[in-house]
């Protein structure tokens, strides 16, 4: 299955019809239950360079491992090197939120009440893995969560798994694109995350969250940023043709050298502007057929658009 | 869909062999060196489809002139060619030059000709309008100067001002003559003359000539008069007259204007505003830009349904550097020159000379590139060290073609422009300013001026709100490509290029990726005014980095990428990626 929609009642339904899609998808389920507040669900695949582990977890204000505050209701999104069943979704083997030098800030959410008005969930293996999910909640605001790995334009850099969701720990806004550094050179962090092996570092990449981030984690570490720069050229849709461009979400990584070196963009996915677009319509281009969604409210700039796979 | 690249002899060579390449001739590759020798072998043509072979051209015999045997793998062997003399051999012809290392046995060239993809692809440029002779002037002369400082030569008849003239000595009236030589026999079948703006109080020109006749020659020593008027009087200030030529003219390299008497009061010849046309409806003053060739190009898009026109005239006005003129139309209409053609951008009128976008060449043997498909010409160059490039044609617009929302998405891109009341008031590739710059990084730059008259970009474009716009993110020296910063003129929208990706801004940061290949991102054109997103470029791409000039490097699609610096400047920012089709 490469894509589906409808609606679910709660944040545990979503995660079960996920799951369902996920499967459908050729995902592997690890796990899938009801714990304390909420769902775990544990899932994985094999990508073009390494096998994607991704972890989602269902909440309501309650403690997690790595999250010291239960403030939060919605739903953690999260991937490791390995999975490990005694473990809760937070804190599998080698996910950010398990490293050494991890703090609360490492981990990547949408937030909110349910039900979920309306899901579309997206699939595709070509060029490499892609599992997405955007939810409509009440009140109008749309979150987003992406898993995956990245197409990369440079085999020297091993690794790719990615995960995206709408929101990071330390209160960014909800307008957040991916990996989009949009307070140059860091934005919100928390948000975006892809696992590398490149340029003589070997872990979590994030954009940019400025801390004492440790060697392994290069999370944090203020050389090692992956980012994409500002996401289009300029600000509107073109009133002559009522048209935005599709720009893909290119990948950079801040060498030792000090400079930026692109490495892969993100399959699928593309950014644009959200006035461009009505929500749940298919829009042909070429061969492909592609739905655009606000990146948060109605009245966000950015849209992500996500290639419909049938 | 083509390429090629070569030596072309000069640059109005490079004209006759780009008509040849976007027409569908055979195409040729860049002759291989072999040997001692630094002569050079140039403005190599081909001319229709001629089959697919190799040519070997070998020095035999060394003595000055050296001669060559010529060899074609299946058209065989030759007659020979010798040095600093044209060769031709069917449709191909070329020329070797010495240069100051002589030939030795056994030196060598090696080309290749082969099939022209335009052809099959449906994708052949016509040639709508091809007129002039190529001839550029030589020199002017007078039968006198008045005060032989140069403020009163013969040149400042022709030179477009509106306040300069030529003027003979004081007491020289009858026998004054005004001439302009040219390197190759142009027709002469109409010139204009001003009215002197500034003599007072009768507010006429009494230095006007009033009986005068327009000869010709061919060796600049025996005239023949081809027309005769009399009775020129009461020149009023600004005033234009235009007289046809009615005798029997034809081409000659010698024009001279003959006075036989002033206006009445006048004690000296003055001649202003003088213009010399090859036809009666011609808009090229050739007295200025000499008689080159008038070029309307109209390329068929991929799909053989566009109609894209765009025009080319080399300019050969004795005090510019050898440089092409550039324009685009709507349409094409017979009668007129290319740089007045419907729709074009309009900018001719303004005086003293036309704001068009120029790219400026060498009027020497020098390197090219020429890249074409039905939508897009591209051109670079390279000689003294500098690069230079051209486009003309559709660009990529972010818009969709079956709803035509962007029908006519025509850029026009050189190199410098000026004109006018502008900084720039001539036009070469020595300049080392801001306003010489190629259409990745477009400049204007002239402090304390606004508008198109303070520092036209080299840059048009045909907007979707059917205008022609100026395309420019650099101005007044403080900013510069990627951090330009587009800003309204006075009456011209300017807009700036930057790549769809974003990475624009930060493009001094880029380098190389960890493979050690370099990003190629597209550079995009933004319009400020309307919050727009034109399209991005076809075929020229941003590179970030400094990289060996000249390089060809090849991007993860196999596709060749030559590289090229901002004409001379070679900072990270500065370099652009031409595709080679």
């Amino acid at each position: 299955m490469s894509y589906a929609t409808g609606t679910a009642d709660t944040r545990e339904t979503l995660l079960d019809l996920f799951k369902t899609f996920a499967i459908a998808s050729g995902w592997s389920l690890d796990r899938y239950e009801l714990r304390n507040t909420g769902a775990i669900l544990d899932i994985h695949k094999a990508g073009v360079t390494e096998t994607l582990y991704a972890h989602l977890r269902s909440v309501y204000f309650e403690d997690l491992p790595g999250l010291s505050a239960g403030d939060f209701a919605g739903i953690t999104v999260s991937m490791s090197e390995s999975y490990d069943s005694s473990k809760d979704a937070t804190n599998q083997p080698g996910a950010p939120l398990n490293l050494t030098n991890a703090s609360q800030w490492y981990n990547a959410r949408i937030s909110g009440f349910t039900p979920v008005s309306k899901y579309w969930f997206f699939s595709s293996s070509s060029p490499t893995e892609f599992l997405a999910m955007v939810v409509l909640l009440p009140g109008g605001t749309y979150r987003h969560i992406i898993i995956g790995e990245v197409e990369k334009y440079d085999a020297t850099v091993l690794g790719g798994a990615f995960f995206y969701a709408s929101e990071g720990w330390a209160g960014g806004g909800l307008d957040t694109l991916p990996f989009y550094a949009a307070g140059f050179p860091w934005s919100n962090p928390g948000a975006s995350y892809v696992h590398l092996n490149a340029d003589e570092r070997d872990g979590w990449w994030g954009p940019g969250w400025v801390s004492s981030g440790g060697e392994l984690s290069l999370i944090g570490a203020t050389v090692s940023h992956p980012f994409t720069c500002g996401a289009l050229a300029y600000n509107s849709v073109n009133q002559f043709s009522n048209a935005s461009a599709l720009v893909q979400a290119n990948l950079f990584l801040k060498a030792q050298t000090g400079l930026w070196a692109i490495f892969s963009r993100i399959p699928n996915l593309r950014y644009s502007r959200r006035s461009a677009f009505l929500v749940d319509t298919v829009y042909p281009l070429g061969a492909d057929n592609w739905m655009a969604f606000p990146l948060y409210s109605v009245n966000s700039n950015y849209a992500l658009v996500y290639k419909k796979v049938t | 869909m083509a390429w090629e690249s070569g030596f072309a002899s000069d640059y109005r060579d490079l004209l006759l062999r780009l008509k040849e390449v976007i027409t569908g001739s055979t195409l040729i590759t860049m002759p291989v060196v072999s040997g001692t020798g630094d002569g050079v072998l140039h403005g190599l043509h081909t001319t229709g489809a001629t089959a697919a072979e190799t040519w070997t051209i070998t020095c035999t015999n060394d003595l000055v002139p050296a001669t060559f045997s010529v060899v074609g793998s299946v058209s065989g062997a030759q007659a020979s060619a010798t040095a600093d003399v044209p060769y031709t051999y069917g449709t191909l012809s070329f020329i070797i030059t010495a240069g100051s290392v002589d030939f030795e046995v056994g030196d060598s060239f090696t080309f290749a000709v082969a099939v022209n993809p335009l052809v099959a692809a449906s994708q052949v440029w016509s040639v709508e309008r091809w007129s002039g002779t190529g001839a550029k002037v030589v020199n002017y002369l007078v039968s006198s100067v008045y005060d032989g400082t140069g403020t009163y030569n013969g040149e400042k008849a022709v030179d477009l001002s509106t306040t300069t003239y030529w003027s003979s000595q004081v007491g020289e009236v009858s026998g004054a003559w005004w001439q302009v030589e040219f390197d190759k026999p142009v027709d002469i079948r109409k010139f204009s003359i001003g009215g002197y703006t500034h003599e007072w109080p009768t507010n006429t020109n009494p230095a006007a000539p009033k009986d005068f006749d327009i000869a010709y020659s061919d060796d600049g020593i025996s005239f023949t008069v081809d027309s005769s008027y009399v009775d020129q009087i009461t020149w009023l200030t600004g005033e234009v007259r235009e007289f046809l030529l009615t005798g029997t003219g034809g081409a000659h390299k010698f024009w001279r204007i003959n006075i036989a008497a002033t206006n009445p009061g006048g004690t000296a010849v003055k001649l202003y505003s003088l213009k010399l046309f090859s036809q009666p409806n011609a808009l090229f003053n050739v007295a200025y830009y000499g008689d080159g060739y008038d070029a309307v190009l109209r390329g068929p898009g991929t799909a053989g349904g566009d109609d894209i026109y765009v025009a080319i005239r080399p300019d050969a006005y004795i005090h510019n550097g050898p440089n092409w003129v550039l324009e685009g139309s709507l349409g094409y209409a017979s009668g007129l020159d290319s740089l007045g053609q419907p729709g074009y951008s309009n900018e001719l009128i303004t005086s003293p000379q036309p704001h068009q976008p120029r790219l400026p060449l060498f009027d020497a043997p020098f390197k090219y590139w020429i890249t074409v498909s039905g939508r897009v010409i591209t051109v670079a160059a390279r000689f003294q060290g500098i690069s230079e490039l051209c486009q003309l044609g559709f660009f990529l617009p972010y818009a969709m073609p079956e709803q035509s929302q962007y029908p006519y998405p025509l850029i026009i891109a050189g190199a410098q422009s000026g004109g006018g009341n502008s900084s720039y008031t001539s036009f070469n590739w020595q300049r080392a300013d801001d306003g010489h710059s190629l259409v990745f990084s477009p400049r204007c730059a002239a402090s304390g001026l606004s508008g198109i008259d303070a520092a036209p970009s080299p840059v048009r474009v045909y907007t979707p709100y059917n205008t022609w716009a100026q395309v420019a993110n650099f101005y007044s020296g403080n900013y510069n490509w990627p951090y330009g910063e587009a800003k309204t003129l006075t009456t011209t929208p300017y807009q700036m290029m930057r790549d769809p990706e974003g990475v624009g801004s930060y493009a001094a940061y880029l380098g190389p990726m960890l493979n050690g290949k370099y990003p190629l991102t597209a550079i995009c054109l933004v319009d400020v005014i309307n919050d727009a997103t034109y399209g991005e470029l076809d075929g020229l791409k941003h590179i970030p980095g400094v990289h060996p000039i000249e390089s060809i490097i090849t991007d993860d699609e196999d596709q060749d990428w030559l590289v090229l610096n901002n004409v001379f400047r070679v900072s990270s920012v500065d370099f652009v990626a031409m595709r080679l089709l």
